[in-house]
């Protein structure tokens, strides 16, 4: 048993809650429990899950583990016959939910309305499932409580009684929410009216459960989900202020206080909650997802399953206090929603299971001493309260369920065709669950769901996700061939709309206006996503002066999208055209201001014009958004080091080092700081034998086939200011095999330690027959340079003078093969190498973006204006 | 000292609030009572004006 922090855990589940709402309600005073909450605790933001659907993201937040592992992979899920679909269930759920684990450690839990929290199953406590709220009958009928909604059965009718209905909500209640509501009539008929009701009458039900348990029951660990403020948001945030043209102002007058009640109502529930616990109990409040507020609304929401959630993002709010936790409003940062429940078993002292994805929050820690690890949860025997997988929910309340989804837009009305729909949800739920893998890192078998289920149906948003996949893997080709494949399929799809636009008029006009707002321009030929998917391949590619054009087209068409402007600043940036960078950058941040990389591009932007306050500032934005990349850390203590503020460098080059160990630069930094500037030498020898011992170093290798013109990018790079060992146009040897000179050079790497100490941080051209005698001792960077083959060939004086042009000698062609192979081989089988692919025939024609991505790759801050003229014609 | 904001009693009326349903399981219940009260008094008050007629 590890360190136990605390006894008794509450957590609050707010869907949709997001800081850019709560933050002006608080400075007005209007939030005053969750600022108390906060201030004698921790918060920050949570990152939530890509996508972003609250059940799959609420059984992440329960378990620790993502959809394809715990298995809630949607909204819904076929009927276990096949003759149909139901909201997804728990006994979908393949693995533990923390109250499981509780329950095998005898600890009594209470559970309300989390999201799927049905069928409840038989836990040591109460669990109240998330069907407990919904009404299934009109008011003056009776609403009774279906099988399965209330774990234990005989607690039913006590919690019957707490259930409200929507028509039961007031006048005096509505206005609150809607206030022309006490003088417009007509508008109580309003759909708007009556989703807000609902909303309100579910959270009183949610709040009225679970204040009646905290108050009548004993328990270890009590866990209380509120979907409302997602629903307040879908309803009405377009009407949120700051008001938008687009929105009609009468509408923006009736509705436009809808969120922010919503918001007001948690805190009040919130208030009388806290009431209810008392001061050993740890309180995590938190939400799934963030909601967009501000210009980032989308303008329409896309007709497609889950279309809906293109208003969520990315982040999401997470509170903590009490017993364990640190004092004082402290903020926190790097915090994700799979973090949830290895931070609960931390808190009870428990072992944290090996297999989760999820990570301890021992930043939001009094004590961070660390967490035992046990092999599993899932191995370990005993009652953990899960269910029969035969357990079967109740139909009827399964349909009113599945009513509210359609209704919010979740999922799509059912249609006639059952099997029809069973096989489009089941692929759905494939394509969830491929996101949620690639979001978390595990492209290869995501990919292979992608390439079926669009192979499958041709839906465009399939492939486009696989482009991404295809372009993370470097798959290049497939890449091309799938966008070239989508034009088609969109061409063909913009015909059909526009065949049917002619036909149609009014109001189905409208509809189909929604399903792609592009398509009202009747001179757009298809839509923009396609360049920027090209864009991205081309960026990739390491062809920014392809890509550029593309991402500016579509900037000028489309400047919602934040991606687009920080990839044009990023290529700016690489050509040291910071000015202009600097201007795109700030583009991006204008749509999305919590970009990390947009605030690390664009503090480069200001560090590489030494505006050293303005890159301060934004280096630290960064490492404040995302703290765990390596990069950020490292550009801040360069920054501090050019400010004079050494301590701090250091502590900067300190954590670049943690995340990434073999950081040499970094190491390097420290060395010298730590020897002369902060006098540390017990530190800064530290970092020296770390160096010698750990990291042997790092060359820069340029290679390719003979006359690929290696030679003259190594030529380029000591243009730049990088030092050259071997290599240079004078000591090329014009030979197809051979190269005494080079492999003594290399020779000498593997047996002369003085010679490689000395060859350290420099650039070599190396012959690609001899790269693998290359000491294994050694990092290397490897550019290698690409000619085709018939070039190379009659680029080869000797040859020339003894083939006909378009005649190849085929044994030299093989062995030039052959070569290649092995430069392949040699990649794959050394953890320590990292390759740059350029082509000739760029190098030539755009010689300033290739030095440009060749000192990106390196690192290094070369002067790429002086690299360009390598390659002047 | 308590850094609770001082506690305030209020009337619970048949029009409800959302600070009665704030209140969760005890608002509720009040709110109802309140509601039942409320019909009662008014059943009565037209069984006294029929009454009257």
């Amino acid at each position: 048993m590890g360190k136990e922090r605390s006894k008794k855990v509450l957590v609050i589940g707010w869907d949709a809650a997001d800081w850019k709402v709560i933050e002006p309600l608080m400075q007005e005073g209007k939030m005053p429990a969750l600022k108390r909450l906060m201030e004698s605790g921790v918060y920050g933001r949570i990152q939530t899950l890509d996508p972003p659907l609250s059940p799959m993201l609420w059984t992440s937040i329960a378990t620790g583990f993502r959809a394809d592992i715990h298995g809630i992979d949607g909204f819904v899920e076929p009927l276990p016959d096949g003759t149909g679909l139901r909201p997804v269930t728990t006994t979908s759920r393949k693995v533990k939910a923390i109250w499981n684990i509780l329950n095998q450690e005898g600890k009594k839990s209470n559970v309300v309305a989390w999201w799927p929290s049905n069928p409840v199953e038989p836990i040591n406590g109460v669990m109240v499932s998330n069907l407990y709220q919904v009404p299934t009958k009109p008011i003056d009928e009776e609403w009774p409580m279906m099988d399965g909604t209330i774990h234990p059965k005989e607690m039913e009718e006590e919690l019957k009684q707490f259930r409200v209905h929507p028509l039961e909500i007031t006048l005096k209640m509505a206005v609150q929410f809607i206030p022309n509501l006490a003088t417009n009539k007509e508008l109580r008929k309003e759909k708007l009216t009556f989703g807000m009701m609902k909303v309100l009458a579910n959270a009183a039900s949610v709040h009225a459960a679970s204040t009646h348990l905290m108050e009548n029951t004993e328990w270890d660990f009590m866990a209380v989900y509120h979907d409302a403020i997602d629903h307040f948001c879908h309803l009405a945030m377009k009407y949120h202020p700051p008001y938008r043209p687009e929105i009609p102002q009468e509408d923006y007058e009736n509705y436009k206080e809808v969120v922010e009640s919503g918001y007001r109502f948690h805190d009040m529930m919130l208030d009388r909650t806290l009431d209810l616990i008392d001061e050993n109990t740890t309180v995590i409040l938190l939400s799934d997802h963030g909601f967009h507020s501000d210009h980032q609304r989308p303008l329409y929401i896309p007709k497609e399953p889950s279309g809906p959630a293109f208003e969520h993002s990315p982040y999401g709010i997470v509170v903590m206090s009490g017993p364990g936790i640190k004092k004082g409003g402290v903020e926190i940062s790097g915090s994700s929603v799979i973090d949830i429940t290895p931070t609960l078993l931390a808190l009870y002292g428990l072992p944290v299971g090996k297999d989760m994805e999820g990570k301890v929050l021992y930043q939001a820690f009094e004590d961070t001493t660390a967490v035992d690890y046990i092999e599993s949860w899932e191995k370990v025997e005993g009652d953990s309260g899960m269910h029969d997988k035969n357990v079967q929910e109740d139909p009827w309340a399964a349909q009113e369920a599945l009513k509210q989804l359609v209704e919010l837009g979740y999922i799509d009305p059912m249609d006639d065709d059952i099997a029809e729909q069973v096989v489009k949800a089941r692929r759905e739920s494939d394509y969830y669950v491929a996101r949620n893998m690639i979001d978390g890192g595990r492209v290869k078998p995501a990919l292979e769901i992608l390439e079926r289920i669009f192979e499958e149906s041709k839906i465009s948003r399939y492939g486009q996700r696989l482009v991404y996949a295809y372009l993370s893997q470097g798959q290049y080709q497939q890449c091309q061939n799938l966008i070239e494949e989508l034009r088609t399929i969109e061409k063909q799809e913009l015909k059909r709309i526009k065949e049917e636009k002619r036909k149609a008029k009014d109001d189905q006009d409208k509809d189909l206006g929604e399903l792609h707002p592009v398509l009202w321009d009747e001179n757009v030929e298809e839509p923009m996503y396609l360049d920027y998917l090209q864009g991205l391949l081309y960026l990739a590619m390491n062809k920014p002066w392809l890509a550029l054009p593309l991402l500016e087209k579509v900037q000028k068409k489309n400047n919602t999208n934040a991606d687009v402007p920080f990839n044009i600043g990023k290529i700016l940036n690489q050509r040291k055209k910071y000015q202009m960078a600097e201007k795109y950058f700030i583009k991006s941040l204008a749509i999305d201001d919590r970009n990390a990389r947009t605030h690390y591009g664009l503090g480069l932007s200001y560090l590489r014009r030494n505006k050293l306050e303005l890159a301060l500032d934004e280096l630290l934005i960064s490492v404040n958004l995302n703290f765990y990349v390596p990069g950020f850390h490292y550009h801040l203590g360069e920054t501090l080091v050019r400010l004079g503020d050494f301590e701090n460098a250091a502590q900067a080059f300190e954590v670049a080092i943690r995340f990434m160990p073999g950081m040499t630069k970094a190491h390097q930094w420290l060395h010298d700081i730590y020897k002369n500037k902060l006098h540390l030498p017990k530190k800064a020898e530290e970092h020296d034998l770390f160096i010698q011992n750990n990291i042997r170093g790092e060359m820069v290798i340029v290679t390719g086939l003979p006359k690929s013109g290696a030679a003259k990018v190594i030529n380029m790079l000591e243009m730049g200011g990088q030092e050259v060992l071997f290599g240079k146009l004078d000591q090329e040897e014009d030979v197809l095999i051979g190269g005494e000179e080079n492999l003594d050079m290399i020779r000498r790497l593997s047996t002369d330690e003085q010679f490689r100490m000395d060859s350290r941080d420099k650039a070599a051209k190396v012959f690609i027959q001899h790269l693998s005698n290359l000491p294994a001792i050694l990092n290397y960077k490897v550019i290698r340079v690409n000619r085709p083959v018939d070039d190379i060939i009659f680029d080869q004086k000797k040859v020339i003078k003894k083939l006909k042009k378009h005649e190849l000698p085929m044994d030299i062609v093989s062995k030039l093969e052959a070569r290649l192979n092995l430069f392949n081989e040699w990649t794959r089988s050394r953890p320590n190498i990292w390759v740059l692919d350029l082509e000739y025939n760029d190098l030539v024609e755009h010689p300033l973006d290739c030095a440009g991505v060749i000192s990106t790759f390196l690192g290094k801050d070369l002067d790429v204006k002086e690299m360009e003229k390598a390659f002047e014609k | 000292m308590s850094n609770q904001p001082e506690k305030r009693e209020f009337k619970v009326t048949h029009e409800g609030s959302l600070g009665v349903l704030a209140l969760g399981a005890v608002g509720l219940k009040l709110w109802r009572q309140a509601v039942e009260e409320n019909k009662k008094a008014k059943k009565s008050k037209a069984d006294n004006g029929k009454g009257k007629k």
